[in-house]
């Protein structure tokens, strides 16, 4: 058995309303690797996504049950860092989609772990850094996070939605791995 | 030919001072450490202590520069001359229990003997608060500026780790 397998790949053939990986294997830890754009409309050209879980066959958890904590850069805008509770998922950095054509063909792109996920003694934990570059101006961020999840249940769903509202874009992808202890 | 391969796992049964793998065979290009860690100290936070082929912790022989935010805007630090490569991740005592930090640890070309061992590692202290000093997220860019194939790995915290951290040690191989 290898020790790294690529679980699933998403690649979104027509614009979305979320992504839902649900049969996640037995592994000691997951990573999910996405390149996505959102059809959310911003001058900012960012947008955020949501990552939630679900465990025991239950439903996604959309309750205030997440926390992050992240530190980031925006180019000419500096450096910043903050934290947030009771968070209905945990956000990580996603590309807005905009009027511009400079940014039609441009997408965020993160390499998110998921640590622990099956641990019955641990909440959800997770590490992300993520990346919002652009061409000619608006709102950059490249992002170190950490998100929490507070609950120790087994995850057996993982679920990405643009903050927004909006849809995840055509051409969006998103593979998720899971990596093996043994 | 698998390009990962799990040298080492280890779950904690109890509290322990430190996570220690040694015999390291030299036969993959680079090495990574995924680790899930709480520690025994009542704070919120712990710092590892990475060390490798047994180097007396007294020592002198590490450096690291951090990247790291517990409030905005993130610092960076740099600190020579060290007995070790310190850097935050072991959730303490006061945060949200069940919570652990997260931790990976790239340590590329470690069988090489010419040159000295670089480190890069990411951690992240996760926790339900706002407050400064109660989370943090941070990476880090170590040196061992001792030539010398790596064969032994000692990961330490201040306090020691407590029941259910996790330490995984991957080998992982070129084309």
């Amino acid at each position: 058995m290898a020790v790294i397998e690529a679980i699933e790949t998403v690649y979104l053939e027509a614009d979305t309303a979320s992504v839902t990986f649900a049969s996640l294997g037995s592994y000691e830890h997951l990573q999910l690797r996405f390149s996505i754009r959102s059809t959310y409309v911003t001058t900012n050209h960012y947008e955020s996504i949501y990552l939630r879980f679900a465990t025991g066959g239950g439903a996604i958890d959309t309750g205030t049950n997440y926390s992050i904590g992240q530190m980031y850069g925006t180019g000419a805008g500096g450096t910043g860092a903050g934290a947030a509770i009771t968070q209905t998922g945990i956000y990580v950095a996603g590309l807005a989609d905009t009027l511009a054509a400079d940014y039609s063909a441009g997408y965020g792109q993160s390499v998110l772990d998921i640590f622990d996920y099956r641990n019955p003694n641990k909440n959800t934990t997770i590490s992300t850094l993520n990346s919002t570059a652009s061409h000619t101006g608006g709102t950059t961020f490249v992002v170190f996070a950490s998100g929490l999840w507070d609950n120790t249940g087994a995850v057996d769903k993982v679920q990405l939605i643009p903050y927004s509202g909006s849809d995840f874009v055509r051409g969006s992808e998103f593979t998720l791995y899971g990596l093996n202890s043994s | 030919m698998a390009v990962f391969t799990v040298i080492d796992h280890e779950e904690a049964t109890g509290n322990i001072t430190s996570w220690t793998k040694d015999s390291i065979p030299s036969s993959y290009d680079h090495l990574l450490i995924v680790a899930s860690t709480r520690g025994q100290i009542a704070a919120y936070r712990d710092y590892y202590k990475l060390r490798f082929n047994d180097d007396s912790i007294g020592g002198s022989g590490y450096s690291y520069t951090e990247l790291e935010a517990y409030t905005s805007p993130p610092v960076s630090n740099r600190n020579s001359g060290q007995g070790y490569i310190r850097f935050d991740g072991v959730v303490g005592g006061s945060a949200l229990a069940d919570t652990f930090g997260t931790t990976k640890i790239w340590i590329p070309n470690y069988s090489q003997t010419a040159d000295f061992t670089q480190v890069f590692v990411q951690w992240t202290l996760a926790n339900n608060s706002t407050t400064n000093d109660q989370w943090g997220v941070g990476v880090v860019a170590g040196l061992r500026s001792t030539t010398g194939a790596i064969d032994e790995i000692d990961l330490g915290a201040g306090d020691g780790f407590v029941e259910y951290s996790t330490f995984t040690l991957y080998g992982i191989t070129g084309a």
